[in-house]
C-alpha cells in the first residue's frame, strides 16, 4: 500500500509535468492572428477603394498593400526568445456581381489552415 | 489463531494511519495543480482579451477619424522623434456660419505611454486665426483604464509604430500598431498593419 501510494504520487507528478508543459500550447494563438488577418483584409479593401475611386475597374487583384505586411509574427513564449516564427498570410480577391468584392485571408498555424473572408460593396465611378 | 487476527487488525490500522494522510495530500496536490493550470490559462486569455480589445479600440478610432478627414498631415512630434503626430482637418457644412468651419484633431502616439494620447479640438472660425479657442479633451475621461491582470496601465504596451501614406495611391494612410505585454509568465507580442482610404481627402502632407 505504502509503495503503491508512492508510485501513485510519482505518476501524478509526471502527469502534472506533462500538463503544465502543455498549458502554454493550449493558449489560443488564433484570436490574435484573426485580428491581424482582419486588418490585412481592411488594408486590401482600402487599396481597392482607392483604385476604384480613380476609375480603375474591379478585378481579381493580388495583394496591393505593403508586401512586408503579409509576413507577420505572433510571439508567445519565453521572454527574449529570438526564435520568432513568422506567419505568412495569403490574400486573394474575387469580384462578385453588383461590384461586390470578397477578400479572403488564409494562414497556416501548426499545420492547420485557417481563413477569413469578408465581402464589401465597393463604389465605382465608372 | 487469536494472535493472528489481532496482528492483522493492527496491520490494517497502521496502514490506514499512514496511507490516509498521504492520500489526502495526493488529492490536495492534484487540486492545486488543476487550479494552477486553469489560473494560468485564464490569465493568458485575459491578456489576449485586453490586447485585442485595445488594438480594436485604437485602430477603429484612427481609421474612423482618418476616413472623414479632408486634410491630413503626418509629422514627427517636436522634441520627440519617436512620436508620430497625425493632424486631421474636417470640414463641417450645414452650419449657419457663412465661412467654412474647421475642426482640427491631432493624435499623439507616444511610444511609452499612449494614455497621454489626447486629441486637440481647435475651432477656428473662417480665416480669423487667433480668434479661435482651444479645447483639450482627454481621450479617457473616466480616468485611465486598468489592466485586468496587473492593475497597471491598460494601454501601456501598445505603440503606434508607423504612420505613413503609401506611395502609389496617395489617399491611403498606412498604420502599423505593435502590441506587447510582458506580465509574469505571460508573453505576447504582435503587430497589426492596416490601411484606410480617405475618400474626401484633398491634401496630404508629411511622411
Amino acid at each position: 500500500m505504502l509503495i503503491s501510494v508512492i508510485f501513485l504520487l510519482m505518476i501524478t507528478s509526471f502527469a502534472a509535468l506533462i500538463l503544465m508543459n502543455g498549458a502554454k500550447k493550449i493558449a489560443n494563438q488564433n484570436s490574435a492572428l484573426r485580428i491581424i488577418a482582419l486588418h490585412l483584409a481592411e488594408e486590401q479593401f482600402a487599396e481597392i477603394e482607392s483604385r476604384a475611386a480613380k476609375g480603375e475597374s474591379l478585378q481579381n487583384f493580388s495583394f496591393l498593400g505593403d508586401p512586408n505586411d503579409l509576413k507577420n509574427y505572433y510571439y508567445s513564449g519565453e521572454k527574449d526568445n529570438p526564435a520568432v516564427k513568422p506567419i505568412i498570410f495569403d490574400v486573394t480577391t474575387s469580384v462578385k456581381p453588383d461590384s461586390r468584392v470578397e477578400v479572403k485571408v488564409e494562414w497556416n498555424l501548426n499545420g492547420e489552415k485557417y481563413s477569413i473572408a469578408i465581402e464589401k460593396l465597393i463604389y465605382t465611378t465608372n | 489463531m487469536f494472535t493472528k487476527i489481532k496482528n492483522q487488525r493492527g496491520f490494517v490500522f497502521v496502514e490506514f494511519v499512514i496511507a490516509l494522510p498521504l492520500f489526502v495530500l495526493l488529492i490536495y496536490a492534484l487540486a492545486q495543480m488543476i487550479m494552477q493550470i486553469s489560473s494560468h490559462l485564464s490569465h493568458e486569455q485575459a491578456a489576449d482579451y485586453a490586447l485585442e480589445n485595445e488594438a480594436h479600440e485604437i485602430l477603429e478610432q484612427i481609421t474612423r477619424d482618418a476616413r472623414a478627414a479632408c486634410y491630413a498631415e503626418v509629422r514627427k512630434a517636436v522634441g520627440n522623434e519617436e512620436i508620430y503626430e497625425i493632424f486631421f482637418v474636417y470640414r463641417v457644412v450645414g452650419n449657419n456660419l457663412s465661412k467654412d468651419y474647421f475642426k482640427n484633431k491631432s493624435y499623439n502616439s507616444n511610444t511609452r505611454d499612449i494614455v497621454n494620447l489626447y486629441y486637440t479640438h481647435r475651432y477656428t472660425v473662417g480665416a480669423t486665426e487667433g480668434h479661435g479657442y482651444q479645447i483639450y479633451a482627454e481621450r479617457l475621461r473616466d480616468g485611465p483604464k486598468r489592466n485586468p491582470i496587473s492593475g497597471g496601465n491598460f494601454l501601456a504596451d501598445t505603440v503606434v509604430t508607423e504612420l505613413k501614406f503609401s506611395q502609389p495611391s496617395e489617399k491611403v494612410l498606412h498604420i502599423t500598431l505593435e502590441l506587447q505585454v510582458a506580465e509574469k509568465n505571460i508573453d505576447r507580442k504582435f503587430k497589426i498593419n492596416t490601411s484606410v482610404f480617405m475618400p474626401s481627402c484633398e491634401k496630404i502632407d508629411g511622411i
